[in-house]
């Protein structure tokens, strides 16, 4: 395998990601958890840069590391969690079991790809903002605007369900 | 001129029935915002008439086969047959709840628009065959429920009962998706025709992707659909929401999903050696953990929760028996969920009816005196509980005796077996409910009951549904499936 520049950026990006996702689950605080959370959506951002989908990268860097990971940390410090003690039960051999599983599968379908076909040629433009707006506004107008339904249902939703009981 | 984008194919009949209720929903919004000391009754009306209207532009699709929007939208039969059930139910829940809101003191108007959009979305699970589509009508239908189910905010067991169901429902969806994607990173494709073309092309290197797939999107369908092992939430939020929402959770809320699951299975002819297994344990699973669970309840919504986990299994057991011989029952689907949807929403109509200001439990002791009381309210009560056993001249009979034929045809005797099997032992629990219909009440606890002229109006409806499906059996197969 020869050493290029594509591939340092990718270890670069790459290995930190992976430690950042052993971190989630192998932290006991979920602060901290949460944190690695954040570090590995920006880092997983970047790859999709590195693979010229850059409004998948946009929005993960939008959507996850800012909107959703804030609120996660916000629902955390309100909560203000213990130290979560570890409880030896069924449930850890079987998420186990089912994580090394799921890695397989995965592995099974990725890896040959890899390695004896060798790295298919990127297709660029996938993830331009162009191709993705002509797809939302053409063949995928319909679900698109039943989105738009869909987040009136929840605007409506949170007003009703937080609106003050005036009896 | 060079157009920007060259939008899909509008046929905008197909398309109607989608947009009057759609507007429906966003014109009682709009009564509330010009006039917000209006009461309820103004967009109760709209929500009716926008409903019927709707119903009557479904009608008018009836007789063909159509698509539009590219792909994304299609109206084929059990669809069809499900949307027409779908805004039946939505009407008849509108009609019930005026009574039952006002006596709960929890009527609050922002109630009807989001019936109108749950409706909305289990229309749209049953006229796509686009996962993309199925996964965004699946989440307008789920999250108009989870706040519908927390509509009378005085009552714990309705808060209780809409936080359980939005926890797990958001699980189970990432379910959903996560197979969905899947399916994607397998066939570079979103439909549902990923499944049976793209095997075929690629090989077999790819199988176990298409497999798990497949397994995480029925997880996703199974829990909406209520099949066991994902049906914890059922019993719980059945008996905790209120009633009138609970009456629509259970009928034209079920629809959708159980559309979706016929389209998901008839898609996956090329991969059967695993799938027909796996619907089949689930089915039986269904069957036998709803019937033994729904036998030592004394809740009655308890009662119908675990009876909707049984006719669940029945469904997927005709699937399972289709997709090994086969065959296409587009008919007799749509048939058995016409014969459930009705015979259910009889139920809880006249629950709703008997359920007291408290929002708590009805127990099988407080239907006891209903024939005293009133006798023909206590006759409906057979009909429907006898539709859902299965015996007279009713729709579940007639329903279950073609499912039967069908298994039969396609050789699955055995799965014939155990359908009938199942449907014998639920009969013990149903008579458990009209004995304590039919039994003297005990003293000092006269039962109480509403008989407005909505609730008689929304208990016609059914009646017609159940006995009239069986009656015109006739002219209603050549309605649905002329050509």
């Amino acid at each position: 395998m020869k050493l290029t520049p594509e591939l340092i950026i990718f270890a670069m990006l790459a290995g930190p990601a992976a430690l950042a996702a052993v971190g989630v689950v192998a932290f006991g605080s979920a602060i901290r958890s949460a944190l690695c959370l954040v570090f590995n959506f920006f880092l997983l951002a970047f790859l999709y840069f590195t693979l010229s989908m850059d409004m998948p990268g946009i929005s993960q860097i939008v959507v996850y590391s800012g909107a959703i990971m804030v609120l996660f940390v916000f629902v955390i410090m309100l909560l203000n969690p213990k130290l979560i003690e570890e409880r030896k039960d069924l449930k850890r051999p079987f998420g186990i079991a089912f994580g090394v599983v799921l890695f397989g599968i995965l592995a099974s379908q990725v890896l040959p790809v890899l390695g004896f076909e060798g790295a298919k040629p990127v297709v660029h433009q996938i993830g331009s903002p162009n191709v993705i707006g002509d797809a939302l506004f053409s063949s995928y107008v319909f679900p698109f605007e039943v989105i738009s339904i869909l987040l009136l249902v929840g605007v409506v939703g949170s007003v009703f369900l937080a609106k003050r009981r005036t009896d | 001129m060079k157009t920007l984008f060259a939008l899909p194919d509008f046929n905008w009949g197909v398309l109607l029935p989608f947009l009057i209720l759609a507007f429906t929903g966003i014109f009682g919004l709009l009564v509330l915002l010009v006039n917000p000391k209006a009461n309820s009754k103004v967009i109760r009306t709209v929500t009716i008439s926008g409903g019927l209207v709707a119903l009557v532009s479904q009608f008018a699709l009836f007789g063909g086969e159509y698509r539009s929007m590219g792909d994304m939208v299609m109206k084929t039969n059990p669809g069809m047959i499900g949307e027409v059930l779908i805004l039946i139910s939505l009407v008849v829940v509108v009609l019930i709840s005026k009574p039952y809101l006002e006596r709960t003191a929890s009527d609050s108007p922002e109630f009807y628009p989001l019936l109108c959009w749950a409706a909305l979305g289990g229309m749209i699970m049953c006229s796509s065959d686009n996962l993309l589509c199925i996964f965004v009508g699946l989440e307008l239908l789920s999250i108009s429920l989870y706040v519908l189910a927390g509509l009378n905010k005085r009552s714990k067991f309705s808060q209780e009962a809409a936080l359980k169901y939005f926890l797990l429902g958001a699980f189970a969806t990432g379910f959903f998706l996560y197979g969905i994607a899947f399916l994607y990173g397998a066939s570079g494709n979103l439909s549902l025709d990923g499944f049976s073309t793209a095997p075929l092309h690629s090989g077999t290197d790819n199988r176990p992707l298409f497999y798990l797939s497949f397994a995480l999107i029925m997880v996703g369908i199974g829990f909406k659909c209520g099949l066991v092992p994902f049906h914890q939430w059922i019993p719980d939020v059945y008996s905790g929401a209120p009633t009138n929402v609970v009456a629509f959770m259970a009928t034209g809320a079920k629809v959708g999903p159980f559309i979706a699951l016929y389209n998901i299975i008839m898609a996956v002819p090329t991969m059967s050696a695993i799938a027909v297994p796996i619907c089949v344990a689930l089915s039986i699973l269904s069957m036998v953990v709803g019937n033994v669970m729904a036998f030592s309840q004394r809740d009655v919504k308890k009662i119908l929760a675990y009876s909707s986990m049984v006719n669940a299994g029945y469904m997927l057991i005709y699937l399972a028996g289709l997709m090994k011989g086969h065959m296409a029952g587009a008919f007799p689907f749509g048939y058995f969920l016409l014969g459930y949807v009705f015979a259910t929403l009889g139920v809880f109509v006249i629950l709703a009816q008997i359920s007291g200001r408290d929002a708590s439990p009805i127990t099988l002791q407080s239907l006891r005196g209903l024939s005293q009381r009133s006798p023909g309210l206590a006759a409906l009560l057979v009909i429907f509980v006898l539709s859902q056993i299965g015996i007279g001249p009713v729709a579940g009979f007639v329903a279950k005796l073609i499912f039967v034929n069908g298994l039969i045809e396609a050789n699955q005797s055995w799965m014939a077996i155990v359908l009938l099997a199942n449907s014998a032992f639920a009969a013990f629990y149903y008579l458990k409910i009209l004995k304590a219909a039919y039994s003297s009440e005990e003293e000092g606890a006269a039962i109480q009951f509403e008989n407005g002229i909505e609730s008689k109006i929304a208990l016609a409806v059914c009646t017609v549904g159940v006995v009239g499906s069986v009656i015109f059996y006739s002219p209603i197969y050549h309605f649905i499936t002329a050509r």
